[in-house]
């Protein structure tokens, strides 16, 4: 009797009342049908929410991850491993120059400059997923986040072909994506190998100065030991003149005399901002060097540089073919080896 | 013109004065208490009024019908609560460690981060994470959190018993000469810093940015409850030597001569003044202007009498933290802006235009 009761009661009512009841009951029915389905599509989205994942991270701690749907990811590396991997998609926020470097990610929501994070603002664009590499600053925002509960990824934050190879895996591993992070860290490994086949063909290593300016500074840094750029000289068979400090220096004239240096390498940025080849030869001491007599300046994608990321093997690769010019045919062939290797 | 009067006859309706004085405290205290539930309130993460109620009345055990998700509880907890009460002991103490500093100084420009205590505290912080690096000492985690706010209360201590030692001759502070040796001390310490900069690896150099900008980001408990005590202590203590400051404005002797012992009070105040200051570098980075603009706008409002100005200041810098941090991490959410350059930006504009008014305000009389 009780589920007749509605109908009794719209006999007892007037017409207009009638068809207003008869609104509002449709209203709330078509609302409880919307939400329905909204639940429906929601738990068939889930298909990122697979079985939990255990990582290591760079402390060597494991880290449970149940879903990976929604990532902050800060690091211009890791965004781009993201990326590699197809889950691009899955990003919720970067850090700035993730924005500012990756194209893709320019659209996302900005957490700041990965050395001024903000642990609630992170938390406010709800991921389930947070990657960063150690040297993110504030230090307290790991213990932040861990406690808000989030799975923190802390990656670490050296550069070499080992740690990029671990990274993307570890990554890949998070995101429930392993093959694909295999395939990637193995090709980087072929890469690097070929790099280092083809260099075998080089007579010389060259001395390659790496010369860096910011916009609108008036003066030019070189890179010391212990960076990115160091690294990527050493691997693309050339010899940083600079090795003897750490870090970042301003030029000086008398120091890029004593070196000598037979390459200036820059990042396209820069190097459009120093107005182009006749704007380096003025910089201090360059005139001097075999590089500024032979007009020898290579200029490669600002990317190259954001720390490893999984285009580290290519990106190699380009500059060992633009440090030693005379390999490129060689070079060709080495590459279809790769391929063919790949396919086999 | 009640102020005007005021200036121009001292104790002129002293009764009427005492009520204001009064009045102006209660107000502040009311803006703070208002300012620190919009703090909790507002922030990257949605949350209600009545969830963060429900959110706190769970942790004494009470449960309350609003519901908030674990993820609201953890950010409540553990990121803004921890980071309102920073906000709200740092502003305090740079304050009324401001207002001492001029009172005993008896100058008003006489703010710790204008003649290099808060640079020196940062430089001796800065020691320690650059040097510490290449001696390779590790401390044990609790040493840790103490060695910041150490360093850098030490590098104040130091900065400040100089500049007293330089500016004071014959029982007589020098204005011009403490002036010019804080600004000597500020060049100093900040070459010192650059030069450790220098020598600083790049992982080094990113946290020694992020500090120099200030910042209270980095706000947890652990923290909150290291410091707490080196802050609290100045924040307590100095308002307890308010007519100490009094009879300084006098003159030394004069002050001497009331019954005060000036050099132990003297002693007492640059003691806790550099705690404070130590402490604040060492947990929030520079954050400066606050110690500045803070005793000024109050002796404008209630007078010279420091037994006003301090709490006063103290409330008047809690106040402005708290608004300047809640603008820092809401104006451009998810990212944050550095709070230092915040209360530069809005303090010296602010204090220029004091200035002009207190010039024509001359002119006229």
């Amino acid at each position: 009797m009780t589920s007749l009761s509605p109908l009794l009661l719209m006999r007892a009512m007037t017409h207009k009342t009638k068809s207003k009841f008869i609104a509002f009951v449709s209203l709330i029915s078509f609302s409880a049908v919307c939400l329905l389905v909204f639940n429906a599509c929601q738990s068939t989205n889930d298909g990122t929410k697979t079985n939990q994942v255990s990582v290591t991270d760079a402390a060597g701690k494991g880290l449970a991850i149940k879903d990976s749907s929604r990532i902050v990811c800060v690091g211009t590396a890791n965004t781009e491993t993201v990326y590699a991997l197809g889950a691009g998609a899955r990003l919720v926020g970067v850090d700035n120059s993730s924005g500012e470097y990756l194209k893709e990610s320019a659209a996302l929501p900005k957490v700041g400059p990965r050395t001024a994070l903000s642990a609630e603002g992170i938390l406010s664009l709800k991921p389930t997923l947070v990657i960063l590499n150690t040297d993110a600053a504030p230090p307290q925002i790991f213990d932040q986040l861990k406690t808000s509960g989030i799975p923190t990824l802390a990656l670490p934050a050296d550069y070499t072909i080992e740690t990029v190879k671990t990274k993307v895996r570890t990554i890949a591993r998070a995101l429930g994506l392993e093959a694909k992070g295999e395939e990637i860290s193995n090709s980087i490994d072929r890469e690097i190998s070929g790099v280092a086949e083809l260099l075998k063909g080089a007579e010389t290593k060259l001395k390659v100065l790496f010369v860096g300016r910011g916009p609108n500074m008036p003066n030019a840094t070189m890179s010391g030991s212990g960076t990115t750029i160091d690294e990527m000289i050493r691997l693309a068979g050339g010899t940083n003149p600079m090795a003897d400090f750490k870090g970042f220096r301003e030029m000086t004239d008398e120091a890029v005399v004593a070196a000598q240096p037979e390459i200036i390498l820059m990042t396209e940025k820069s190097f459009e901002r120093s107005g182009g080849t006749n704007g380096v030869i003025k910089f201090p001491g360059v005139a001097l060097t075999p590089a500024g007599k032979n007009r020898r300046i290579v200029a490669v994608s600002d990317m190259y540089f954001q720390g490893f990321g999984p285009g580290v093997g290519r990106a190699v690769r380009e500059l060992a073919l633009k440090f030693h010019p005379e390999l490129n045919a060689a070079g060709k062939s080495e590459a279809i080896n790769a391929a063919n290797g790949e396919r086999r | 013109m009640v102020l005007a009067a005021a200036r121009l006859f001292p104790g002129w309706r002293v009764r009427a004065k005492k009520e204001r004085v009064r009045l102006v405290l209660f107000a502040l205290a009311a803006l703070l208490v208002f300012l620190v539930l919009l703090s909790i309130d507002k922030g990257a993460v949605e949350i209600s009024l009545a969830q963060c109620v429900s959110i706190i009345a769970r942790r004494f055990g009470l449960h309350l019908s609003w519901d908030f998700t674990a993820q609201q509880e953890a950010t409540l907890i553990g990121i803004r609560l921890p980071r309102v009460l920073l906000a709200l002991l740092v502003g305090a103490v740079l304050g009324v460690s401001g207002a001492a500093m001029q009172g005993l100084f008896r100058n008003p420009l006489a703010d710790p981060s204008l003649i290099g205590l808060t640079h020196s505290g940062a430089l001796a912080a800065t020691m320690v994470v650059v040097i510490g690096d290449v001696v390779s000492f590790t401390l044990p985690p609790v040493l840790q959190l103490f060695a910041f706010p150490l360093a850098a209360f030490v590098g104040a201590l130091i900065a400040a018993l100089l500049l007293y030692r330089l500016a004071t001759v014959a029982g007589q502070t020098v204005v011009a000469t403490l002036l010019l040796a804080g600004i000597a001390i500020n060049a100093l310490a900040q070459a010192f810093s650059g030069f450790l900069t220098f020598y600083a690896t790049d992982t080094q150099i990113r946290s020694l940015t992020f500090w120099k900008l200030g910042s209270l980001g980095g706000a947890n408990w652990a923290t909150l409850v290291t410091v707490a005590p080196l802050i609290l202590a100045p924040i307590v203590l100095l308002p307890s030597l308010a007519r100490a400051l009094n009879a300084l404005l006098l003159g030394e002797s004069e002050a001497g001569h009331l019954g005060f012992d000036t050099e132990r009070i003297k002693r007492r105040i640059v003691l806790l003044v550099a705690l404070a200051v130590g402490a604040c570098v060492a947990v929030t980075g520079l954050i400066g202007f606050v110690g500045l603009v803070v005793p000024h706008l109050l002796r404008l409002v209630v007078g010279p009498d420091h037994r006003a100005l301090l709490p006063g200041s103290a409330l008047l810098g809690a106040c402005l933290l708290l608004a300047a941090d809640l603008v820092a991490r809401t104006l451009v959410a998810p990212a944050e802006l550095p709070i230092g350059v915040l209360t530069a930006i809005t303090g010296a504009p602010f204090f220029l235009w004091v200035l002009l008014r207190d010039r024509k305000w001359r002119a006229i009389h």
